[in-house]
């Protein structure tokens, strides 16, 4: 899914500039990180891309969609062809994992024995098929994040939107979920995703955008990058 | 199906989730409704008396003890608006009263003597014509006194008229409490579960599909509260039937089938409508502040 911004500001009440004058173009099937201090724009800048937020200027065009233009009725048929993995994760704690992963499935009208299948599949995939029953509260932080990633990935989006998905995790765990979407982005799903981790920045390569102060500020290609080195 | 499934088991967790609200909640639509069905039956009754009264174009005429009854059935027939006049005997009226209330033998046993006096009973032919001749047999010499329908009617539909403005303003009142405070049951369990709502909604759920269980569960607090209403009102009401047939036979209380299903459909159906109402009104209220983005 291609992304253009053009001219993106986003202001909250009272004048707190989140976002100002953001042009970014991203390629179908790009893999681009977001980085910047807290408070830099990221989560914004994603958030606007999720159509949580509207911007308060500029345009975005995310494939067919002008998000400026998208009615409340369309909303959720854009969204299902995003997937988000939230800081936080957002499980559903009375649902157990496979559970979390079917209620999207079931709430877009999937059939289920369709459900079932891709179900399967997905959490095979994140090596979480033996822990399906499972309620989020009785998983490590790891797992989560992957159920969180399941549960994204399950409608098979053409959008990837991940928010700090290794913030809370320990060297390895992260690694794995790297490994993880680059792997979804290897299949042709565009991925973004904001992170402080500058190990992950080094290890896995991609494309780094670096947001300061709601402006961007370096918007490296592929290559060797040092988080916030000029700033 | 699966839609389906999720809708029913969602719908299921809400209803016990918050137990003790629903529950009373429900209690207050029980209420609610028996005071509502209750003004109904009322209202119902009255009006329904009123025009049985209405209808009834007889006038008693009672005759003065050693009167003769010839030249008042000779003046009656020169009447054009009498369509019929029939001479009652004390004997016949107090076989009469027997068969209506089963005491004869004891009235004359207390009171030693038959004390009905003769009368006539005069049928008019037009409703309008009551009153006008009413007063003309009443000047007749040879009457004690005359007994119509038509201030009885014109009382009772009086008191019709006002129990169907009380009727309509209990269902009124009644209409706004049990919109409060369904409208409150379903927001305490639409906030207890506003994330989920809003990962919901942010997964690309339509707000049709998370909005139906909250639909679901207004629709089922409001038709079980006026089903169990109406269930306390058919048996109240039959009670009421047998022990008003006992100590007044003569008053007819209205008693047939459509009466229950007429009180089914505007409760049951009420109930539903509103239950529906309050929930749609809560959710979409909700789900719309969810989606707006910001």
């Amino acid at each position: 899914m291609e992304i253009r911004m053009a001219g993106v500001s986003k202001i909250f009440d009272p004048d707190i500039v989140a976002l100002e004058d953001v042009y970014l173009n991203v390629k179908k099937g790009e893999f681009v990180y977001f980085v910047g201090h807290t408070g830099s724009g990221k989560t914004t800048l994603l958030r606007l891309i999720n159509r949580e937020l509207i911007p308060t200027s500029g345009q975005i065009m995310v494939g067919k969609y002008n998000l400026r233009k998208l009615r409340l009725g369309q909303l959720p048929y854009y969204r299902r062809q995003i997937g988000v993995v939230f800081q936080d994760f957002k499980l559903l704690p009375h649902l157990n994992a496979a559970e979390n992963v079917a209620f999207v499935l079931e709430a877009i009208g999937v059939p289920k024995r369709q459900v079932e299948e891709r179900v399967k599949a997905v959490l095979s995939r994140l090596d979480l098929w033996r822990r399906r029953f499972l309620y989020p509260e009785q998983m490590s932080g790891g797992e989560q994040q992957r159920l969180a990633i399941a549960r994204a990935v399950v409608n098979m989006p053409s959008l990837l939107i991940a928010d700090e998905p290794t913030g809370n995790l320990d060297m390895e765990t992260a690694e794995s979920i790297m490994e993880i979407l680059f792997s979804i982005n290897a299949t042709g799903t565009t991925v973004l995703m904001a992170t402080h981790n500058q190990y992950i920045v080094d290890a896995f390569r991609a494309r780094v955008v670096e947001l300061d102060r709601g402006r961007i500020a370096r918007d490296e290609p592929k290559g060797e990058v040092e988080l916030y080195g000029d700033l | 199906m699966a839609t389906f499934r999720y809708i029913l088991r969602d719908t299921a967790r809400l209803l016990t989730r918050h137990f003790a609200v629903v529950f009373l909640t429900l209690l207050t639509i029980i209420a609610v409704f028996l005071a509502v069905g209750m003004s109904i039956l009322l209202s119902v009754n009255v009006t329904s008396l009123a025009s049985q009264i209405e209808s009834d174009l007889t006038i008693e005429a009672y005759l003065k003890a050693k009167a003769d009854v010839q030249p008042v059935m000779g003046k009656l027939a020169e009447m054009p608006q009498i369509k019929n006049a029939r001479y009652v005997s004390p004997e016949e009226a107090l076989k009469r009263l027997d068969e209506k209330l089963g005491q004869g033998d004891q009235i004359i046993s207390l009171l030693g003597d038959n004390p009905l006096p003769p009368s006539v009973i005069i049928t008019v032919d037009r409703a309008e014509n009551l009153n006008d001749v009413a007063r003309e047999v009443e000047a007749f010499p040879e009457v004690e006194d005359v007994i119509y329908a038509g201030e009885v009617a014109e009382r009772l539909a009086s008191l019709a008229y006002f129990l169907n403005r009380f009727a309509l303003a209990v269902f009124v009142i009644a209409l706004v409490t049990s919109l409060v405070v369904m409208m409150n049951t379903i927001r305490i369990a639409l906030y207890s579960r506003r994330e989920e709502i809003g990962v919901m909604l942010l997964v690309g759920a339509t707000p049709t599909y998370v909005s139906l269980p909250f639909l679901l569960q207004g629709v089922i607090l409001g038709g079980s509260g006026a089903l169990v209403a109406l269930l306390f009102l058919i048996k109240a009401y039959r009670w009421l039937l047998e022990v008003l047939s006992k100590a007044l036979p003569f008053f007819n209380m209205l008693d047939s089938p459509q009466i229950t299903l007429w009180l089914f459909c505007l409760l049951v159906g009420g109930g539903v409508a509103l239950g529906w109402l309050c929930s749609w009104t809560a959710v979409y209220q909700h789900i719309r502040r969810a989606l707006k983005p910001r």
